[in-house]
């Protein structure tokens, strides 16, 4: 079977892919006038190519909105259940690396280094606990590590991360946190939920108590 | 480090005492007197020591302006006048010496216009020194990205005040009128040299390095602010879910313009077979693998049963036949050929039939007998009528099973 082929298989499949996801097939698209070549195949099955608003990658998309309306419905639900458990995990990364910025697309994450922090904080390991309790990461492991390597596997299949060294337990995010980024974003905007001032506002009332 | 520093001063407060005569010399000649270019050695030294320094290749060795203005204060020299980042203060004092120096000139007073020279050689230099010095610290504080301060707010406020500082430089620069500084020295070439040649080389090379600095500061900035904003809208949205863990935004796909960004596919998911070839997911194996040797232990855990003989003449009274749930699908397959082989769901003998298997056992039971059998010479066609279970994807139920001779 052809590269192409195989490419437009892991698209309808819903594959998310960027340079971190899948390398090859990134570069395989990328490659002049290959994305509308593929774009041109998708259409006679009435998908389409799509690429987030900000960052890199490839996803499909029904080249007809209205007439898949029960899927997306569907597909909708799935994506608004998911954001506040992946929402919880940057967070929860982002607390454990102490930086300013939340996952990037080409961030490296170290499991190991990760686990020894939320094992040494508490805190950190309830807001895990409450990760874990959702639907899409349940885990009834008892241990950190455990807890985290469901996540991560999760993440994996999900086209969030990729393993990019398994025996020391290397990860590196993917392209596709833009897109999430950039869904929150669109529900902020249009929901008008402010999101960004309600941060402002916690903060403002935990130094009040500090 | 106390130790080193007290060291290093020692050592450098020493090396400035030992060549005080050089120094001394310099200060009020302005620049390192020829006596001493034999001793390259020394001066090599002291430009190490950042006690001198040669503001262009043809230009002689001068003292720097720390050293200068320590003197300056140590003498009470009357031509200690502060210098600073003011370019109108550095203009008026230049154009004010630019003035004496051309009435000594003229009155025939040598000895003081070569002195007032000098002067103006020294604030020349002390300026551009000072404008290097400046553009030197703001691309340290750029390449590091103003690394001294932690928090990203307090990026965002020193890059705030580094653009502020920028811009009070150019505007500064901007007052340098070269036609005007051409105008003052007139026809003296060493004035020139000083004002048009020297200074207005180095202020435009300031300007440019100035506002590529520019540029970078408000792209930094811009970038801080854009992972202040993102960083803010994830942690907004964790402080929002757990007040309104119940919040569901309206269905965009029943919107008539569907937001781009929520069409995602329903992925078209096809069997899942594990790939044991493929090394990436080989931890997600290796904990599968581990999770059946639990189970194989919890197997060997069950309590000894007692050892006893086999006889093997009891084998051939073994017939599986004797179990119901064989017998009622055989029943079953008969009920088919009675049938003229005509397809009859699994499920709709079940209702005829007044059994006492469970359904669901009765449909695996069916399912096992009719896999269980050759292929090949199966006289049976079977069909499986799936179901899509909603709650994960990929997964499907058998409903039922027709049954049919073909």
């Amino acid at each position: 079977m052809s590269h192409f082929a195989d490419i437009a298989k892991n698209l309808i499949q819903g594959k998310f892919i960027c340079e971190y996801s899948y390398p090859e097939e990134y570069a395989f698209l990328v490659k002049p006038g290959m994305s509308d070549e593929m774009d041109g195949y998708l259409q006679k099955m009435e998908f389409t190519l799509s690429t987030p608003q900000q960052g890199n990658g490839f996803y499909c998309s029904y080249l007809l909105p209205k007439h898949n309306h029960a899927d997306l419905k569907k597909q909708f639900t799935e994506i608004i259940t998911a954001l506040s458990p992946l929402v919880s995990f940057l967070t929860l990364i982002q607390q454990t690396s102490g930086d300013d910025d939340v996952i990037r697309p080409g961030n490296i994450l170290r499991m190991t280094e990760i686990q020894g922090v939320i094992e040494d904080t508490t805190v950190l390991s309830t807001q895990l606990d409450k990760i874990v309790s959702h639907s899409l990461f349940k885990s009834t492991s008892p241990t950190v590590e455990g807890k985290l390597k469901l996540i991560f596997m999760r993440l994996i299949e999900m086209d969030y991360l990729a393993l990019s060294n398994p025996a020391h337990q290397i990860y590196t995010a993917t392209s596709k946190w833009s897109l999430l980024i950039d869904q929150i974003r669109f529900i902020n905007d249009t929901e008008k939920l402010s999101l960004e001032q309600l941060v402002e506002d916690n903060t403002q009332q935990s130094d009040l108590y500090d | 480090m106390t130790d080193e520093i007290r060291k290093s001063g020692v050592q450098f407060l020493k090396s400035l005492g030992k060549h005080a005569d050089l120094i001394l010399d310099t200060y009020l000649q302005g620049t390192v007197p020829v006596d001493y270019e034999d001793n390259q050695k020394t001066i090599d030294t002291l430009i190490q020591q950042q006690v001198l320094w040669q503001p262009s290749e043809d230009e002689g060795l001068h003292l720097t302006r720390a050293i200068r203005s320590m003197l300056e204060q140590g003498l009470k020299d009357e031509r200690n006048r502060q210098l600073d980042i003011n370019m109108g203060s550095a203009i008026a004092t230049i154009k004010t010496l630019t003035g004496h120096y051309k009435e000594a000139q003229s009155s025939g007073n040598y000895r003081d216009a070569s002195a007032y020279l000098r002067d103006i050689a020294e604030h020349v230099f002390s300026l551009i020194e000072s404008l290097r010095r400046n553009v030197h610290k703001l691309w340290t504080h750029i390449n590091n990205e103003f690394g001294r301060v932690g928090s990203l707010s307090a990026k965002i406020r020193e890059n705030e005040l580094a653009q502020e500082q920028v811009n009070t430089i150019l505007i500064g620069l901007t007052m340098f009128d070269f036609k005007d500084l051409a105008e003052l020295a007139g026809a003296s070439p060493q004035l020139r040299k000083l004002l048009v040649v020297n200074l207005q080389w180095e202020i435009d090379k300031c300007a440019t390095e100035l506002s590529s600095a520019q540029k970078r500061l408000f792209r930094m900035l811009g970038h801080f602010k854009e992972i202040r904003s993102r960083s803010a809208l994830v942690q907004g949205f964790q402080v929002f879910s757990e007040a309104h863990p119940d919040y569901q935004p309206p269905c965009y796909p029943e919107l008539t313009n569907m937001p781009g960004l929520f069409n995602v596919i329903k992925p078209f998911k096809s069997k899942g077979l594990l790939d044991v070839n493929i090394e990436d997911p080989e931890f997600i194996l290796t904990q599968l693998v581990q999770s059946i040797k639990v189970a194989t232990v919890d197997q060997v855990e069950a309590p000894d049963r007692d050892p006893r003989a086999v006889e093997f003449n009891e084998m051939d009274e073994v017939d599986i036949i004797e179990k119901p749930e064989t017998l009622a699908v055989e029943n079953f397959l008969s009920h088919v050929i009675d049938n003229n082989g005509q397809k009859i769901s699994a499920l709709s003998y079940y209702q005829m039939i007044d059994f006492i298997l469970d359904e669901e056992f009765w449909l695996f039971s069916v399912f096992s007998y009719m896999d269980s059998m050759d292929h090949e010479s199966n006289l049976f066609k079977t069909k499986l009528l799936m179901n899509t279970q909603s709650e994960f994807t990929g997964n499907q139920f058998i409903e039922d099973i027709e049954v049919w001779i073909s």
